[in-house]
């Protein structure tokens, strides 16, 4: 291939990759409205006040447009999913309507939460009543069930250790709150994602792309230090 | 393009436009003139790389049969003047037949250099073509396939590799025929080929709108190419670094458990999301920008529960804009309020950085010193040359103040030429040991404002105070380095001594080292050794990961990824 035609360059010092990083001109005004987006977009309201105060960047959302999401948002991350579902369908009943998915990852969410709470009886109850007839419409759903279900097979001081154990997490809420605000932006006909994970992702993917024709440049294996790490494994910074 | 120089818009008139704006434009462009012809796309038929039945006319661009025309035997082509660079991601050329001839026995296509042009586009192996006269494709033999519709005279037929997925298609007239070859790749070349009399055809690589929307095609590309960079999966992580909220968040469960807290702790084949990530790099960019309340309600958002507005801040101190609702006894409060108090920890350290670059910016180069020195010792330790250039630039502030040698007729006048004597206004020497030996260090910790510290005294101080003071740092600077140090350092001390060769350095040949850019420079180096110093990251992971994308993605192009050419970093991220 004309790819590889060239003759082989040695690998890139660490110092020579080093300065080319520092020569990367990055507009922190761009980055700046990338964190607002994403702010904004995921509903984290007084963050974005705040940011915008700090650093002088005005975001195109009206913050009051925030607050309703907001609200939904903080009812499911404390828990309380009776709420959510009560506010979401105020603002806007279709949503959960024509949702069937995200309902049942609501209806999920509060059976996790009952049997956090060690509510086995109710859980019970509920998974019979309210889950397992939606999930049989969609296997796909009955899966799921299944394996939050598996948390009762744990005592609650074990739990944590049980293959399930992340859906006690309080990621597991999270992610259920953004896709209850993904699901109310696209109501809104905003965009629903925000751009900033994309850089993680654009990141690993040019990397494995690089991988491929050479694995002879410093690497960045963790997303959250930055560190640069050489092919043998060492790092820069140390 | 128009606010690009003229030489760079004449090198970018090679291009299709649909090219114009693209990782492979700017990487043309980077490729030093004597090597850009290797990488530069087709631009016109190679008159040298033809068979002799075939004619060149009209700047390189129309080719016209002149040969017999009877047998296969008297098929003639021609190939373009460069191979398609593989970098450019997507290419496309299209030719007008201008003449169909006696038969319309043309084909277009792509192929090797290596060859035989006695042959029709197709009919070889490492050959690909669309044939005119009876549409069908061919693909390294003789006999086509029923591929698309027939071309002859006023047809303008197009043909495009996708060198991303190797995959190659035709257009006539502007609309776009299915796919035709999968798995084309090597060396590349345009081809086209005729074999009856009078057949003409015009080739056209970009000098005039294409008929065929071949922009259009790119950005659908670049959006399937983004669609399935978002779609992958999440990496698992090493770590995590001890004050994020994913660590927090991991420990949510093992508190809400009340198990003890094991951050280190993980699954098996334990995934943080990409939400988990990238709140952990957005706090860590507040932090290291020092956006403090920004922070702290991100905690507050991500992790807690909204203020009732007009909550006064009821703990954690006055520097808390939001106050964590204690009452809330859940697993989530307590991580919550972990990482505030981590946050506050940060806080004085960012504070004492900030205060530390003030002083630099202000030209209080004294102080500055001293907090360094008494804060991040470790800098100095491990960093010499960071504690020369705070010392040249020491000389250079009090330089400054003096006004230049001409205060040397004061310091005359005062009769006071004994730089030995060590007065009690000399707070300079104590901080300027790197063994940390500091024996001003107690009577340091400056009033609340640090701008003021140093500048209440200095209103009594004379030009000619400065300018002893000035001469007594120069005097260690010598002592300290002149008989040890490389060539660089002393390049540097003769440098910053030039000042005083001068009355008025201001207006003098080394004016420069007054300029106030020497101060943000030094800031700027300083804080990132200050952070080095402490294992931080030089620049907060977000912005590496930017970084780091943008090297990834300038290699891949210089290595001739065709994915690579779809990805405008700086572009595409906030489309």
């Amino acid at each position: 291939m004309t790819a590889l035609d060239h003759s082989p360059q040695s690998a890139p010092s660490r110092d020579q990759w080093q300065k080319r990083l520092d020569d990367v001109a990055l507009n922190n005004t761009e980055l700046n409205k990338l964190i607002m987006d994403y702010l904004v977009v995921e509903g984290y309201k007084d963050a974005a006040e705040k940011f915008s105060q700090e650093c002088g960047l005005r975001p195109d959302v009206d913050f009051v447009s925030i607050e309703e999401r907001m609200k939904i948002r903080f009812a499911i991350q404390k828990g309380n999913i009776e709420e959510a579902i009560e506010r979401v369908n105020d603002l806007n009943p279709e949503i959960l309507d024509t949702n069937p998915q995200l309902y049942f990852h609501l209806q999920l969410q509060r059976l996790i939460e009952l049997i956090r709470e060690g509510k086995v009886e109710q859980a019970l109850l509920f998974a019979q009543e309210e889950l397992a007839p939606r999930g049989e419409e969609n296997p796909e759903l009955l899966d799921e069930l299944e394996k939050t279900m598996t948390l009762l097979a744990f005592d609650p001081s074990s739990q944590h250790h049980s293959p399930v154990s992340d859906l006690l997490d309080f990621s597991q809420r999270q992610k259920t709150a953004s896709e209850l605000n993904a699901a109310i932006l696209a109501a809104k006909s905003y965009q629903e994602d925000p751009k900033l994970p994309t850089l993680i992702k654009l990141m690993d993917w040019s990397q494995a792309e690089l991988d491929q024709s050479t694995k002879e440049y410093p690497h960045v294996t963790n997303v959250l230090t930055g560190e640069l790490h050489t092919a043998t494994g060492d790092s820069v910074s140390e | 393009m128009a606010s690009l120089p003229t030489d760079q818009q004449a090198v970018l008139q090679q291009l299709p436009p649909y090219l114009w704006d693209t990782p492979y434009a700017d990487y043309i462009l980077r490729t030093p003139e004597s090597k850009r012809s290797s990488v530069l796309v087709p631009t016109e038929w190679n008159s040298k790389d033809k068979a002799n039945d075939l004619e060149v006319v009209a700047s390189n661009l129309q080719v016209n049969y002149v040969g017999p025309g009877q047998r296969d035997a008297d098929a003639a082509s021609i190939r373009a003047n460069h191979p398609i660079p593989p970098q450019c991601g997507i290419y496309y050329y299209e030719i007008q037949i201008v003449d169909k001839g006696h038969d319309g026995y043309i084909g277009m296509g792509l192929a090797y250099g290596s060859v035989n042009t006695r042959r029709l586009p197709g009919w070889e192996p490492h050959s690909w073509g669309y044939h005119g006269d009876d549409g069908n494709s061919f693909s390294g033999s003789g006999s086509g396939r029923p591929y698309g519709p027939t071309y002859s005279t006023d047809d303008v037929v197009g043909c495009c590799i996708n060198l991303w997925t190797q995959q190659v298609f035709f257009t006539k007239n502007g609309v776009r025929l299915h796919t035709a070859f999968r798995d084309v790749k090597g060396p590349l070349y345009p081809i086209v080929g005729m074999r009856t009399q009078d057949e003409k055809l015009l080739g056209n690589f970009g000098q005039k709108a294409f008929k065929f929307d071949i922009g259009h095609y790119y950005q659908e590309e670049k959006h399937r190419l983004w669609h399935l960079i978002k779609a992958t999966p999440a990496k698992p992580l090493p770590s995590y670094p001890e004050l994020g909220l994913l660590a927090a968040m991991r420990g949510t469960k093992a508190a809400a458990t009340d198990e003890p807290m094991d951050a280190t702790e993980t699954t098996e084949g334990d995934a943080p999301s990409h939400l988990d990530i990238t709140n952990d790099l957005v706090l860590s960019y507040f932090i290291h920008h020092g956006y403090r309340q920004t922070a702290r309600a991100f905690v507050q958002n991500v992790l807690g529960t909204p203020q009732p507005f007009g909550a006064k801040p009821s703990h954690s101190g006055a520097t808390s804009a939001m106050a964590v609702d204690l009452s809330a006894t859940d697993a989530t409060a307590l991580s919550l309020q972990r990482v505030l108090t981590g946050l506050d920890d940060q806080d004085a350290e960012i504070q004492m950085r900030q205060k530390i670059s003030r002083l630099i910016l202000a030209g209080d180069m004294d102080t500055a010193l001293r907090l360094t020195q008494q804060h991040y010792p470790k800098v100095f330790r491990s960093n010499e040359s960071v504690y020369f250039r705070l010392r040249c630039q020491l000389f250079v502030e009090l330089m400054r103040r003096a006004g230049g040698a001409q205060a040397v007729s004061m310091l005359e006048d005062q009769g006071d030429l004994d730089l030995d004597a060590d007065s009690d206004d000399d707070a300079m020497h104590a901080p300027l040991d790197p063994d940390g030996r500091d024996a001003m260090g107690m009577e340091l910790e400056p009033s609340p404002d640090p701008l003021a510290s140093g500048a209440k005294p200095r209103t009594t101080l004379t030009s000619a105070d400065f300018l002893r003071r000035a001469l007594k740092c120069g005097r260690r600077l010598q002592r300290d380095y002149t008989h040890n140090s490389g060539e660089s350092v002393r390049k540097s001390l003769v440098e910053v001594f030039a000042l005083l060769a001068y009355p008025d350095p201001s207006h003098s040949p080394v004016a420069y080292l007054l300029d106030e850019s020497r101060r943000a420079d030094l800031v700027h180096m300083l804080n990132e050794e200050i952070l080095v110093s402490q294992n931080k990251p030089r620049i907060p992971p977000l912005e590496m990961a930017y970084a780091q994308s943008k090297v990834v993605l300038d290699e891949l192009v210089k290595n001739g990824s065709a994915a690579a050419n779809l990805i405008q970093i700086n572009k595409d991220m906030s489309l």
